[in-house]
């Protein structure tokens, strides 16, 4: 009997709940430290140069170099365990403890007689007053006393600790291609259709098209060994405005045609001035001819014919 | 766990009692609660006894009068058998039993009526 009460009290108490909030406090920075590795994936690169009328494509391929900045600061975690309930449990238990063992321990004070003004189905008297009394008191000890081991044992554990210690924080981030070396292989232009040149093999990595063999034809992306490369730099800005200028600059002006587009319709003729005029960007480009003719058609007086959108446009570069 | 930590204590007090009462209280328990439901149809037709001193006669009838009586036929067992249906309505001796239960308490044991009619059953 003692030890199934043991038991019962262990198990009461053992499933009390203790809640406990914990929180991380951060604190100054000590220090702060930049790490720098390789990734060891090494990605083809191109680096483009236009110089009229050549194109070159200069290819290599560079591991990508990541800059980690971290910056190291002690950090307090704060462990505060949740202490409201433990009042309540004390007090609520130990009144049930009070009055229990009061119940128990004085239970000599009640009278030992049988109750007699009942009898029950097996004929016996009803149980004494001190019967009654003690099967009360063990019943509220049984309530009351886990409920005072838990209130104490909270109250004892309600305390705030405190543990500090290192931490490390990434605050930075960069990746940029390092250690380039020369790539060599088969290089393709291509179109949507597919290449649009012959894959021309690099010579100490680079590989040069000539306007003339790129008139005409359509093409969007380059290769190296039929993998995308990666344009470095303002690369693939040069790479469409050789594109864009290519139909242009490879053809000479009508000075006829231009005057009728300018007397049609001239703001087509300025937008294509614009474009012309950014051609310049590429060294060695004949834009000269070109601005002279679009300039001379601008000003050359109208006769008030109106314009005409649908008729063909006589500044079409022509056909290769 | 918290349900019957609650409920022990009245499970301890539906439970606990206290010492045998004698053969003639319990004798006169059921005289007691019988003598109490005279007004129920057949009772004293049954008992053969009036309202004036039901009890004195039964008493008299079963000898449980004297402080040494003791169950001979029937039996103690059978006699607390035959009275549980008399206690339906509660075990305290203020609390009469229903009509009903008395009715079906001496149908269902003639030996216990033939015990209070002072016949040998």
């Amino acid at each position: 009997m003692k030890r199934v009460g043991v038991v019962l009290l262990g198990l009461s108490v053992g499933c009390a709940s203790l809640d406990a909030d914990r929180r991380v406090e951060r604190g100054p920075a000590l220090r702060t430290e930049t790490r720098e590795h390789t990734l060891g994936e090494r990605v083809t690169f191109a680096s483009v140069e236009t110089s009229w009328p050549q194109l070159t494509l200069r290819f290599s391929t560079a591991d990508i170099c990541r800059t980690e900045q971290h910056t190291q600061y002690t950090e307090t975690v704060v462990t505060q365990r949740r202490t409201t309930p433990a009042a309540a449990a004390v007090s609520t238990g130990g009144i049930l403890t009070a009055v229990g063992g009061f119940l128990v321990i004085g239970r000599s004070l009640f009278s030992d007689k049988p109750n007699r003004d009942t009898l029950d189905e097996d004929g016996h008297y009803g149980a004494s007053s001190r019967k009654v009394a003690t099967g009360w008191g063990v019943g509220v000890l049984i309530v009351g006393v886990p409920a005072l081991v838990t209130g104490i044992i909270q109250l004892a554990t309600a305390k705030e600790e405190r543990e500090t210690r290192p931490a490390d924080e990434l605050t930075a981030l960069r990746e940029v291609p390092c250690q380039p070396a020369p790539a060599e292989g088969q290089v393709t232009l291509s179109g949507p259709l597919g290449p649009v040149v012959e894959p021309r093999a690099t010579q100490q990595g680079q590989v040069t098209f000539s306007a003339h063999e790129l008139q005409g034809r359509e093409w969007t992306a380059v290769q190296l060994d039929a993998a995308p490369v990666l344009l470095m730099g303002e690369g693939q800005t040069r790479l469409e405005l050789f594109r864009a200028c290519l139909p242009w600059l490879t053809s000479t002006p009508d000075a006829q045609r231009l005057v009728e587009e300018a007397r049609l319709v001239p703001e087509r003729l300025r937008s294509l001035r614009q474009l012309i005029r950014g051609c310049s960007a590429i060294p060695g480009a004949p834009t000269g001819p070109w601005l002279q003719a679009m300039d001379a058609a601008l000003e050359t007086p109208s006769p008030g014919a109106g314009p005409t959108p649908q008729a063909p446009s006589p500044a079409s570069p022509p056909p290769p | 766990m918290r349900l019957a930590q609650v409920f022990w204590p009245l499970l301890c007090l539906t439970a606990c009692s206290g010492p045998p009462a004698p053969d003639v209280a319990v004798c006169q328990d059921v005289i007691t609660r019988l003598c109490a439901s005279l007004s129920c149809p057949g009772v004293v037709e049954t008992l053969s006894v009036g309202p004036a001193d039901c009890a004195g006669t039964l008493r008299e009838r079963t000898g449980c009068g004297t402080e040494a009586f003791a169950f001979v036929e029937p039996s103690r067992d059978r006699f607390l058998d035959c009275r549980e249906p008399l206690l339906r309505q509660g075990t305290a001796l203020n609390q009469l039993p229903a009509c009903s239960d008395v009715q079906r308490a001496l149908s269902d044991c003639p030996d216990m009526t033939t015990f209070f009619q002072g016949a040998t059953p």
